[in-house]
């Protein structure tokens, strides 16, 4: 209570200058936010941002009141505030801060609620800007939640609440010098950290001191046609002296640089006029991360600075296909490029053409002790050479992306067709079983019992070294052909039509290199020990399915289901046997005794059986023993059997989504959206609520797999708007500056924001 | 001890001066695209002002701005121009000089690529219009894009230019728009 009193007198305190000037100027904006699901997605969140500003002064309240938030801690009060004073070359601030130096390869704060990242500081920044120079000198206080699933405690399973929380206290400096076409800029920055971890020996939840130091450079240049920028920035960290040898001799910091380009060319000849070439370049090496710890900010205390926000070099797509399927970027480890080619074609519209491809830094192999079985291995060796191109090797992570696009208007009616080709390898994981083989080798040690020289069989033997027995080497690959389409009329009067149609067809699944570490699992349903395929049949009425032989009265008596003093009214001849004239089961209506199918009776229980239920990891579809060398692919995409209901595996995924808007300018607008998929995908599988909007289009298309939702948007006044949505949403990842989280599935719920300045 | 709410105390101490008048844009100090800085200020030297913040993945921020640039054009004769605030991060920053240059768009641009000057303009919504008189005072603000919405806006030029006695040509939005149809106008990147 003390610490909020305090807050609000100072926050006061600093307020006061403002009302001594004339001129004032005092305004807000509020957002509120709403959702609730079916499915237990619930939100509730309000902001409201307050700015009181003069000529010289600024000031900035923001107040959040949310139980709980979309993602994020829930917060009830005063949020962030700041005071600007500004005069003549001379800008103070004191509160909380964000700064962007260059590009961000020092310094790039912001507050962004999409991904729950919010890594400015609350401290002091002055600068000075004149005509030939610009200075900033900033000094401050951050604390950064994110939410870690690496960091061993609070974990939140439905990754919302931040439990990870690194306390900073940074000061820098930067300077930025003009001269003519060219502009230069000098930066550094220090960050003493606390940072959570795990302890390495005892697994407990514990805490680092840590010191990184950063310095960069940058120039650019606008030369007629030509426009360019360069930055380079160099990471030191290092453990604090305080900190005890155990975390020393355990894990030393990897320190490097990263490099960011990008160059601009604008045609102006006869023929390619109004056209241009940009090209970025990253190179990203203040950290090298093995395929199993990429994203591990938990350990590797060294990855980049949070403040270190450099650019992605990435296309932002508004394709909704297309955005879930960009990588997160690993701004400590990455290295690659992105070329994009733009320009009128004649009569027609623009043409856009861009390539983006990018990868890891380094070729990682796993090493395998000789003391313990290589399951236990984690550790992995990089080649650490400098690469100046993204890697193909599927052990960097490569992601490569091809997008082409036509844009333009016919009559009242503006287009845009893109066709979009995507290949990435996600996750890469590497798994060799080892054993001792109680056998000595050339390089082992034993007990000479009867000191011959020579180990003899039963001899102890005291270093068993473990050699590899199998192997697996797993890659997760995705590989897409998108093509996003819209169509926008305008009618006219302030009407207009929204069309968008997006269709994709998705590769996903897991590549395999491996030796079986174990027999193929199998369902034994007749007990004898083997995998059994399908019984072959003779299917003579060609309906699939193996068909019995009619029954007559006498498997019908041997059954149970005549009983023995009604034999005589069946057995007219009463020879004990069935004979033709006498009972049967006339199964097909043709009044004739029919045989069975003939049928190779594997378990001789006398009719056909399917194949017994198998792993089949190597996708042969047959069992496969121990040993056996695999080199196969499985798909992360399956439909279900209609009939069986068993899961029948599908190579690939067709995505359809449908978007109908109509709107009135300025008013409203209103838009429903279909998304359909052809399978579903192996995991767990949540039970989907069908709400009504769903039951009245079930009327119209089949529901199955399919999300549903009615959006509408009132602008109430020119400073107010109200949104609201009905329906279901599908999960999945959404990215924001570089970062992505997961998004769970909205299950038959609504969503509201209600968006005010005042 | 009962616990006291001092939400609603500094609420009431920002209503008192609500009673002040219109509102006036802060003075900021702005990253120009070409690297060098502005402030708003300036902008209002000759006349009043359309600030608009957009960015390249915002497909109907993209839709108004060659509106924006019809009438920054048009009205240029009369003191009238745009300032275009693109709110791009660093990792498109790169591709808003190309868009604007192969877009051939020629009024100002400043960029706001930790959305800083967005926050302070308190824009919620993409794209932003914020229509300034030559003193500072916002005259008009409306958010978000609706094809049609090219004549509120217009209208409220006119308002304003009307009640400040600027002189001005009317402009004939149908006709400058089939001229931009014609040549192709949208290019995304």
């Amino acid at each position: 209570m003390i610490s909020r009193l305090k807050k609000i007198t100072i926050g006061l305190f600093l307020l006061s200058p403002i009302s001594i000037y004339g001129q004032i100027s005092a305004g807000g904006s509020s957002v509120l936010k709403f959702g609730e699901s079916k499915n237990e997605f619930n939100y509730s969140e309000v902001l409201l941002n307050m700015n009181l500003s003069n000529e010289f002064l600024n000031t900035w309240f923001q107040f959040e009141y949310s139980k709980p938030p979309e993602i994020g801690m829930s917060i009830n009060g005063l949020r962030k505030f700041r005071v600007d004073y500004s005069n003549g070359p001379v800008e103070l601030s004191v509160g909380d801060i964000y700064k962007i130096w260059g590009r961000g390869l020092i310094l790039n704060q912001f507050d962004d609620q999409n991904v729950n990242l919010d890594n400015g500081y609350r401290g002091l920044s002055f600068s000075l800007i004149e005509e030939k120079y610009a200075l900033n000198l900033i000094s401050g206080i951050s604390n950064i939640n994110r939410i870690s699933q690496d960091y061993w405690q609070n974990i939140d399973q439905e990754s919302r609440k931040p439990n990870h929380l690194s306390k900073h206290s940074i000061f820098g400096s930067d300077l930025e010098l003009f001269g003519g076409p060219i502009s230069l800029g000098l930066s550094f920055l220090q960050s003493r950290e606390n940072h959570p971890i795990n302890n390495p020996v005892n697994m407990m939840p514990d805490s680092i001191d840590v010191i990184h130091r950063i310095n960069g450079l940058r120039v650019s240049s606008e030369l007629g046609s030509f426009s360019s920028y360069l930055e380079v920035s160099d990471k030191n960290t290092l453990l604090a002296k305080s900190e005890s040898l155990e975390y020393k001799s355990i894990f030393k910091p990897y320190n490097g640089w990263s490099l960011f380009g990008n160059i601009n060319y604008y045609f102006t000849n006869k023929f390619l006029d109004g056209w241009s070439l940009t090209m970025e370049y990253k190179n990203y090496n203040t950290t090298k991360l093995n395929p199993s710890e990429k994203d591990n900010f938990v350990k590797n205390y060294d990855m980049n600075l949070i403040f270190t926000q450099p650019p992605t070099v990435m296309r932002e797509h508004s394709s909704v296909f297309l955005a879930r399927l960009i990588p997160q970027v690993n701004f400590s480890d990455e290295v690659g490029y992105q070329i994009s080619l733009v320009g009128p074609v004649k009569n027609i519209g623009y043409f856009t053409l861009n390539y983006q491809a990018a990868s890891r830094t380094d070729i990682w192999g796993k090493t395998f002790p000789d003391d313990v079985n290589a399951l236990l291995a984690t550790e992995w060796d990089g080649d650490s050479s400098i690469t100046l191109k993204p890697y193909l090797n599927k052990v960097a992570l490569p992601f490569n992306e091809l997008y082409i696009e036509m844009e333009g208007y016919v009559n009242n009616i503006r287009y845009q067709l893109g066709l979009g080709l995507t290949e990435k390898v996600p996750d890469y994981h590497v798994l060799y079983n080892s054993g001792q083989n109680n056998i000595w080798d050339e390089d082992e040690d034993f007990v000479d019992e009867n000191n011959n020289g020579i180990w003899d069989s039963g001899e102890f033997l005291t270093s068993d070294k473990y050699s590899i027995i199998n192997k697996k080497i797993e890659n997760k690959y995705v590989s897409a052909v998108t093509l996003p389409t819209l169509l926008n009329y305008n009618i006219g009067n302030g009407w207009s039509i929204d069309l968008k149609y997006e269709f994709q067809r998705l590769k996903s699944g897991t590549e395999f290199l491996a030796t079986l570490s174990s027999d193929e699992f199998f369902e034994d349903l007749d007990g004898d020990g083997e995998w059994d395929m399908a019984e072959v049949f003779d299917d003579v009425d060609d309906d699939g399915i193996w068909d019995a032989a009619e029954e007559t009265w006498y498997d019908l008596w041997q059954s149970g289901l005549i009983p023995d003093d009604q034999l005589y009214y069946y057995d007219a001849d009463e020879d004990g046997f069935y004979s033709e004239g006498e009972y049967f089961t006339d199964a097909n209506g043709n009044n004739q005794w029919d045989a069975g199918e003939s049928l190779t009776d594997r378990d001789g229980d006398g009719v056909w059986d399917d194949a017994e239920s198998l792993n089949d990891l190597n996708n042969d579809g047959l069992w496969s023993e121990k040993g056996t060398y695999l080199d196969s692919t499985k798909s992360n995409f399956y439909i279900t059997d209609s009939e069986t209901g068993s899961a029948i595996s599908k190579d690939f995924q067709n995505n359809h989504l449908i978007s109908l808007g109509v709107g009135k300018s300025p008013h409203w607008s209103l838009s429903l959206t279909i998304e359909s998929s052809s399978t579903y995908e192996y995991g767990p599988q949540k039970n989907s609520i069908t709400n009504p909007l769903e039951t009245f289009m079930g009327n119209i298309i089949d529901l199955d797999n399919k999300w549903i939702a009615l959006e509408l948007m009132i602008n109430i006044n020119s400073n107010t708007r109200l949104d609201l949505m009905y329906g279901t949403q599908r999960g999945g990842i959404i990215c924001s500056n570089g970062i992505c989280r997961y998004v769970e599935p909205f299950d038959d719920g609504f969503k509201l924001e209600l968006s005010t300045v005042f | 001890m009962k616990k006291i709410s001092y939400g609603p105390i500094i609420l009431l101490f920002f209503s008192t001066f609500l009673a002040f008048g219109q509102e006036k844009i802060p003075n900021l100090r702005l990253k120009m695209i070409n690297g060098k800085y502005a402030k708003i200020n300036d902008f209002l030297k000759d006349g009043p002002m359309i600030i608009d913040f957009w960015a390249t993945w915002c497909e109907p921020c993209k839709k108004q701005m060659k509106y924006l640039n019809i009438f920054n054009n048009h009205f240029k004769k009369s003191g009238f121009k745009v300032l275009a605030v693109n709110t791009d991060t660093p990792k498109s920053m790169s591709k808003v000089k190309s868009y604007v240059r192969t877009k051939k768009f020629e009024f100002e641009v400043a960029v706001d690529p930790n959305s800083q000057v967005k926050r302070k303009m308190k824009v919620l919504q993409m794209p932003t219009t914020i229509l300034v008189d030559q003193s500072g005072e916002i005259i008009f603000r409306h958010q978000g894009y609706l094809p049609g919405d090219e004549h509120d806006i217009l209208k409220e030029i006119y308002d304003l230019l009307d009640k400040k006695e600027i002189a001005y040509e009317k402009l004939d939005l149908n006709k400058d728009n089939n001229k931009q149809l014609k040549t192709g106008a949208e290019v995304d990147f």
